[in-house]
């Protein structure tokens, strides 16, 4: 039998690794990617909290959780990440054309520094 | 000392006789120019004047039937009524009600206030008429009113101040009435200055009492005893302050001068005394009636009253006394030396008015305090009266101030002129009227008091006595000077003297202020000052008519001659019915609460006093006849050096004694040089130094923080990730070593 | 090992690799490929969690529609971003940001550990069949729906207006 934590274990590592993508990258459309990557850990936890209900093995019954809670926020997690990425990459396309430049580090993007 | 009376009757009116006045000024203020709109600009002034004067005259009736109820008839025990109208400051240990006093002290200076206060009211509705800013005067005019009733009434030092700094600050605004000329805001701003200094003394000594009365009787701990309760803890009222002050002194008998010493500051400002008496003479800037009814009559006096309030204090310092007596005589001969030699009318009555202040101050200095009231209500009579009629001539002569150019008015003003001979005879003390009599009550005040003081082996009332009297003279003389210039004199080379003066010289030079004006103006405000007049020349100044040869004086309308009539009245015989059967002193000496000087000192007997009558008529015929005598032919020609005994002391009081361009020179120039020396020190490297090393470490710190801002999107991503982490690392811990969820 | 545990742990591996491909290749193009492998084992782990109806909206909305709007962009921007796939120049941040991130990824998982070890799977009756997960949106969270389909509808009109070109 697969425990819980082994979900979350799971769920960390893919969501660091979308993190270090973020960092890392230089390509914005990468590195929206990665911000995709870590929305789909993060889904992955709330899909094995919802399924596996530890409150209920560890004696939170008392709160009333509905059951199907995480699978809804499942959901809208996509929503959202859906319309960011249609808005996020229409930017991308709207600098790309402006400025013919395709990485987050160019000199034209760095003139706003303080 | 008050009975505690419930009558509602007494509390509204009182009320009324207070508010009626802040309620002219509001509707003045805020209904004065749509009264012009819609009415019309004639209507419109007339209901205005009317409005503003009603209101006044309203208040006048109802003390005159509250004088009238509560203190003609009762002489057995005349009333003394604390009524208190709302908490101002209620805490536990301190308790500021808004009250008011009604005694014969508070409702004798009311009737003056509230009286006079209407006819000059009266008497602006004409003086002003065709003034621009008709409204906002009467505005200002009852404000003032307003604030003097709460300073006269108010039953508490802190309610009193706040009537204090109210005349002061209409005071300030009616000199500056006509702001556009800059020599009027340079008097203003002269005023409310040199009136700061004497406040901070006032203001000092008030606060010192208060603390005095509750460190002695707060509430506070005993051991033993537990907390022990305060009595009422309205440190600052009258009836607290005189029912307490005794015992402090008693216990802590050196205090009492410096308290006295500091409301005798307060008073020295307020009531123009040496040396702060240098704003009022510049005071007559502002418009003449203003000059009559605050700058005469009524602001000017609250001196005087504020030492007839706390007179137990002084009673019970005999060195305050003295100082008191001495600064009143020696202002008066002072300014009296000095009004001799002014060429413009109202400067004359300015410094005149200095002179009689000092000698209320004197009546005060020596332990006659009612002789001191006495003498500013024959003095608001004639002085008021001078004024009006001083005002009177200024409108008939299109705004000429200067004398030198008057005469032969007697043909021209007979309303007028005779008025004013009037109240200057009665100012001069000719027998039986007002002036007289108040006079020679302070004279014998004087020599019969004691101090224990002696100045080169003579006693100081006698000293101040004989000062006294050497004054009595030089009022004389000066004022029949002024009378003589103005009305007699009918022709000089043939011609009335306005046809024939040179009005391309000597037009200003009457005026002190003008004379600093063109030393002092520095380039700058030379520019603002031109431009000021440029842009005033379109929109205000109809009042400044220029004297030309072909003028004809006309006597005023009657809304002007009317308050001088009633005036002359009062200065022929007001005097006599408050000395006839000691009204006035029987009234007023029953207000003053308990006295610890006892009265035989008072009653020392003097070889003088058998003559002072004679002593004192005679000054008074001596000073008139001298004045008559010299100058019945007119100004003598050349008041120079040539022809004179003493011609530097003849300059020297022309020119007020330099005292004006020694106090410029003191405060004008070495203060600023002091100042400027702390200013380079404490503002410049200190201040500035601290505040600059701030700003750069601001900027250091900034240079360092803009590391991060590099405008890279990866460095942002780092940072935000990086300040998160922190958070879940401590949370972690929280998590492992913190044991539950 | 049963059947079920093999399936998981088969696809963590695979999961971990496709994301670890999606920095390490070069061809940005490449790198979305590696993607659309780790959100279809996302949709089967899904599908081992009895979230079937989650599994199914995971591959009809990411693949079937995030993956193809970036392989679109990627072809738009052609051929000029197809160059740069490089990791960003800030070395020291980037090896102190990985440093971090382990050390953190690792107090996390041991914190997690003692507390969630030994929860099993339970027995679930239609747990994430569409008949409950429809009755819960469409009923307890019907307004957040609403908006969520304005939200939508906004990014929709967003990104037209970004991405047309001015006439």
């Amino acid at each position: 039998m697969i425990p819980l934590s082994h979900y979350l274990i799971l769920s960390s590592v893919l969501f660091f690794i979308g993190l270090l993508g973020v960092l890392t990258k230089r390509n914005p459309v990468i590195m929206f990617m990665c911000i995709e990557m870590m929305l789909n850990a993060v889904n992955l936890s709330f899909v094995a909290f919802t399924r596996y209900k530890p409150w209920e093995s560890l004696g939170f019954s008392m709160i009333p959780i509905e059951q199907d809670n995480g699978q809804i926020f499942v959901l809208f997690i996509m929503t959202v990440a859906a319309a960011e990425v249609a808005v996020g990459l229409g930017l991308v396309m709207a600098i790309f054309r402006k400025k013919q430049i395709v990485t987050t580090d160019d000199q034209t993007l760095t003139s706003l520094k303080g | 000392m008050d009975q505690c009376i419930d009558n509602q009757h007494i509390y509204i009116m009182l009320g009324l006789i207070i508010v009626m006045p802040f309620l002219g000024s509001i509707i003045q203020a805020f209904y004065g120019k749509s009264l012009q709109v819609v009415f019309g600009e004639t209507y419109g002034r007339w209901l205005s004047g009317s409005l503003a004067f009603g209101f006044v005259g309203t208040s006048f009736l109802l003390a005159c039937n509250m004088f009238a109820n509560y203190y003609m008839f009762s002489k057995t025990d005349p009333l003394s009524v604390r009524l208190t109208y709302f908490h101002w400051i209620n805490l536990e240990q301190l308790s500021i009600p808004f009250e008011f006093l009604l005694d014969p002290l508070s409702i004798v200076m009311t009737l003056l206030i509230t009286g006079v206060g209407s006819f000059i009211h009266l008497f602006s509705t004409g003086y002003m008429s065709k003034d621009k800013d008709y409204s906002r005067f009467f505005t200002y005019l009852n404000l003032f009113i307003g604030f003097m009733l709460i300073l006269v009434l108010s039953n508490n030092l802190l309610v009193m101040f706040v009537g204090w700094e109210g005349v002061g600050l209409c005071s300030y605004l009616l000199i500056g009435f006509w702001y556009q000329d800059l020599n009027n805001c340079r008097a203003a701003n002269k005023a409310f200055i040199v009136n700061r200094v004497g406040d901070f003394g006032l203001l000092m000594g008030i606060l010192w009492i208060g603390y005095l009365l509750f460190q002695q009787y707060g509430a506070k701990e005993i051991p033993g005893f537990g907390l022990v309760e305060a009595l009422d803890p309205r440190w600052f009222s009258y009836d607290i302050i005189f029912g307490l002050i005794g015992e402090v002194v008693h216990k802590y008998p050196e205090i009492i001068t410096p308290i006295a010493l500091l409301l005798f500051i307060g008073a020295v400002g307020k009531s123009a005394q040496f040396p702060l008496y240098i704003w009022l003479p510049d005071a007559m800037a502002g418009p003449t009636p203003v000059s009559a009814l605050i700058h005469a009559a009524t602001m000017v006096t609250a001196g005087i009253f504020l030492m007839n309030r706390m007179h137990i204090i002084y009673e019970l310092s005999p060195v305050a006394s003295s100082v008191v007596a001495l600064t009143g005589a020696f202002t008066a001969i002072w300014a009296a030396l000095i009004a001799l030699k002014q060429t413009d009318i109202k400067k004359v009555l300015a410094f005149s008015t200095v002179s009689q202040l000092g000698y209320m101050f004197i009546a005060c200095g020596v332990g006659a305090y009612w002789v001191g009231i006495f003498h500013v209500l024959t003095h608001a009579f004639f002085k008021a009266l001078l004024f009006l009629g001083a005002g009177s001539v200024i409108y008939a002569m299109s705004h000429e101030q200067d004398m030198r150019k008057y005469g032969n008015l007697w043909k021209y003003l007979p309303v007028t002129s005779s008025t004013m001979i009037i109240a200057s005879l009665a100012i001069s003390g000719f027998p039986l009227l007002s002036g007289f009599w108040s006079k020679e009550a302070i004279l014998h005040s004087a020599f019969s008091s004691t101090f224990p003081s002696h100045i080169l082996g003579l006693e100081t009332s006698q000293w101040v006595g004989w000062t006294g009297l050497i004054v009595a003279v030089l009022t004389a003389i000066y004022m029949t000077r002024m009378t003589v210039l103005t009305f007699g004199i009918p022709f000089t080379n043939g011609e009335e003297r306005w046809k024939t003066a040179n009005y391309d010289s000597d037009h200003h030079d009457v005026e002190p202020y003008d004379r600093e004006e063109s030393v002092h103006i520095s380039k700058s405000e030379e520019k603002y000052y031109y431009s000021s007049n440029i842009f005033s020349a379109a929109s205000v100044d109809d009042h400044q008519h220029h004297l030309n040869k072909n003028h004809i004086p006309q006597e005023s309308p009657l809304s002007m001659t009317l308050p001088l009539i009633v005036l002359a009245f009062l200065s022929l015989f007001g005097g006599y019915i408050l000395h006839q059967n000691h009204t006035l002193e029987s009234l007023l000496s029953q207000s003053s609460g308990p006295v610890y000087i006892s009265k035989e000192l008072l009653h020392n007997h003097h070889a003088t006093l058998d003559v002072l009558l004679y002593l004192s008529l005679a000054a008074s015929f001596i000073g008139i006849s001298g004045g008559v005598y010299k100058y019945y032919k007119g100004m003598p020609k050349k008041e120079t050096k040539q022809d004179h005994l003493w011609p530097s002391l003849d300059l020297w009081m022309k020119h007020q004694f330099y005292f004006d361009d020694a106090m410029q020179t003191v405060f004008g120039k070495m203060l600023s040089r002091i100042s400027f020396g702390f200013y380079k020190i404490f503002d410049q490297f200190f201040i500035n130094g601290i505040l600059r090393l701030i700003v750069s470490m601001t900027g250091y710190v900034g240079d360092g923080m803009q590391i991060f801002q590099n405008g890279y999107l990866s460095s942002y991503i780092f940072l935000m990730v990086l300040g998160f982490s922190i958070m879940v690392f401590f949370m972690s811990i929280m998590l492992i070593f913190g044991g539950n969820l | 090992m049963n059947y079920s545990e093999m399936f998981f742990y088969s696809l963590s591996g695979i999961a971990i690799l496709s994301a670890a491909s999606v920095l390490a290749c070069n061809n940005p193009v490449k790198s979305a490929l590696s993607l659309v492998v780790h959100l279809f084992t996302i949709a089967f782990l899904y599908f081992n969690l009895e979230a079937y109806m989650l599994g199914v909206t995971q591959i009809m909305v990411y693949v079937g529609a995030i993956m193809v709007l970036f392989l679109f962009v990627l072809m738009l921007l052609d051929p000029t971003i197809k160059q740069i796939n490089k990791t960003s120049a800030f070395c020291f941040q980037n090896v102190a940001s990985v440093a971090i991130l382990v050390f953190l990824c690792i107090i996390t998982i041991l914190s997690l550990e003692p507390i969630f070890y030994d929860i099993y799977l339970k027995e679930s009756q239609d747990f994430g069949t569409p008949q409950t997960l429809g009755l819960t949106l469409f009923s307890k969270y019907i307004i957040p729906f609403e908006i969520a389909s304005v939200l939508l509808l906004v990014g929709v009109v967003g990104s037209i207006l970004l991405a047309r070109r001015k006439s």
